[in-house]
């Protein structure tokens, strides 16, 4: 399977580079169970429980920092609830499908955004 | 489009087309026919055959045409282990291709014993481990000449001097080598040694196995009785004359082709130095494979470097997890001490006759442009690589 356009897009020019300071929630996780490096670290500014801004930083290859990016643009204005229950699968499908190798990459994101909601509750 | 990718494969050589057009097109018999027409082929068959023999200090008879490479390191091992069924042991190294890896696996499984050498922070394998390793028992040693991730060259005279100390045959997978470095058979001493075509600049699906009258390995496929009763199914007659000019035209061009590379390189070198955080993988490029670069990047991941240098038309190839389905990282990179964290971003530079200095000029610059775009977005720089690299190293020390 090749790239897809959105994934090509959020890869080369990611939304939300960067850190929210100070953070209302966050979280720092990276790939486990493989040999694969890579880690995220994703800041939240919540207001009124609603996500109002959401930032990362990535160490990681192209899925990953076009699954950051992509979850960063579609979190935002998203509240708590609606938040919590996005999949990996939702993303894959908010990149316009992703090749199974990079499976691994949507789901490091989405396990990001649970640690850092998970800190709220 | 920039391509330096070149040990992975290389585009065909214009002259290797020419070559094989006639065998696509109007001489496209079986070179078993008897007919003028097969003969004709089969002629060529042998006139290529000759001219690698030749390349390589053998005899035309101790030489056949295989699929490539993998299919010729396959044959060399599993040949051999049935050619000398009294023997059970196998000795390879760390730093082999996976058709060396994954035969000596298979092997394994059937209850041969195997050992893999470990090898320096170069990638060298020591004589004194192999000496250690050796004994009575050992049918065979495999150690690759060239290695097509780091460029180190093993020093297979010596190594094959040691396996025949215990009887022990020698192969090596010179895949890499041949038409980039010397490579004579007798000159080293090897008993089998693997080739293939399109590394250069010859077409894929082809290589050759070369072995001795006194090591003559088992055949693996039941068929008509083409190579020498050893390799059955008619000959790829295009593309085995396509590979006997690439090799002629290698051979003949070895010198200035190598002094070509080197310039290229030894610029690419001192531009990639420039890059804060830079290690070079293997031994220093005086050592190596003309035309092979292996870099880590610290602090970023290689599939993600590969991927911005691809989006701006240049081809390289990373040695990182993310790179493979298996998300496992090079093991030739580990094997040689990289963390897995630096195996992570290390990228492969392999360059060819057809590179110029205005792409290596470009190369460097675009490297630079995307090491300094994905560092700014980089998430953690673990304090153990700040105190070893100090932000300045570029060579390890063996």
């Amino acid at each position: 399977m090749s790239y897809s356009l959105q994934y090509i897009d959020h890869f080369t020019k990611p939304r939300g580079v960067g850190e929210v300071v100070p953070p209302d929630a966050s979280s720092e996780v990276k790939h486990e169970g493989g040999g694969c490096f890579d880690n995220i670290r994703l800041t939240l500014r919540i207001d009124n429980n609603r996500i109002i801004e959401a930032k990362f930083r990535a160490r990681a290859c192209s899925g990953t920092i076009a699954a950051c990016s992509a979850l960063v643009e579609k979190i935002e204005g998203l509240n708590l609830v609606e938040a919590s229950i996005l999949t990996p699968d939702d993303l894959a499908e908010y990149l316009g499908g992703i090749p199974d190798k990079k499976r691994h990459s949507v789901e490091l994101v989405i396990k990001a955004l649970s640690e850092a909601l998970k800190g709220l509750s | 489009m920039i391509y330096f990718d070149n040990n992975d494969t290389t585009p065909l050589h214009p002259d290797v087309l020419e070559a094989m057009l006639p065998y696509l097109k109007d001489k496209f018999a079986n070179p078993s026919s008897l007919h003028n027409l097969g003969l004709e082929a089969e002629s060529a068959v042998d006139e290529a055959r000759s001219r690698i023999a030749e390349a390589i200090g053998c005899k035309p008879k101790e030489l056949i045409f295989t699929s490539g490479a993998t299919e010729s390191n396959n044959f060399a091992i599993l040949g051999s282990a049935r050619a000398r069924p009294s023997r059970k042991h196998l000795i390879i190294s760390v730093v082999e291709h996976a058709s060396v890896l994954n035969v000596a696996k298979r092997l394994e499984d059937e209850g041969y014993r195997v050992t893999k050498l470990l090898v320096d922070n170069q990638g060298y394998v020591s004589s004194d481990a192999l000496r250690k390793a050796l004994d009575e028992d050992t049918f065979l040693v495999s150690i690759v000449h060239a290695n097509h991730e780091i460029g180190v060259i093993q020093d297979v005279k010596s190594l094959a001097e040691i396996a025949h100390e215990k009887d022990a045959w020698f192969h090596t997978d010179a895949a890499q080598a041949l038409g980039k470095i010397p490579f004579n058979v007798e000159d080293f001493g090897v008993d089998l040694a693997s080739f293939n075509g399109h590394k250069l600049h010859g077409p894929k699906g082809i290589g050759a196995l070369y072995f001795n009258r006194k090591t003559r390995p088992k055949r693996l496929m039941e068929g008509a009785p083409q190579e020498f009763d050893l390799r059955p199914g008619t000959e790829n007659v295009p593309a085995i004359v396509g590979f006997g000019r690439a090799v002629e035209i290698a051979v003949q061009d070895l010198n200035e082709v190598t002094t070509h590379l080197k310039l290229l390189v030894n610029r690419l070198t001192e531009g990639l130095s420039e890059i804060p955080d830079t290690l070079l993988n293997g031994p220093p490029p005086d050592e190596r494979m003309p035309g092979n670069l292996n870099v880590t990047l610290l602090y970023i991941e290689g599939e993600a470097i590969l991927m911005h240098l691809s989006n701006r038309g240049i081809c390289v190839s990373s040695g990182s997890a993310c790179s493979s389905k298996s998300l496992t990282p090079s093991t030739v990179l580990t094997s040689i001490g990289l963390l897995h964290e630096e195996a992570h971003g290390a990228i492969r530079y392999s360059l060819s006759r057809f590179n110029t200095a205005e792409e290596v000029e470009e190369v460097i610059e675009k490297t630079g442009e995307v090491v300094e775009l994905l560092r700014a977005m980089t998430a953690f720089v673990p304090e153990k690589h700040s105190e070893r690299q100090g932000g300045k190293s570029f060579y390890r020390q063996r």
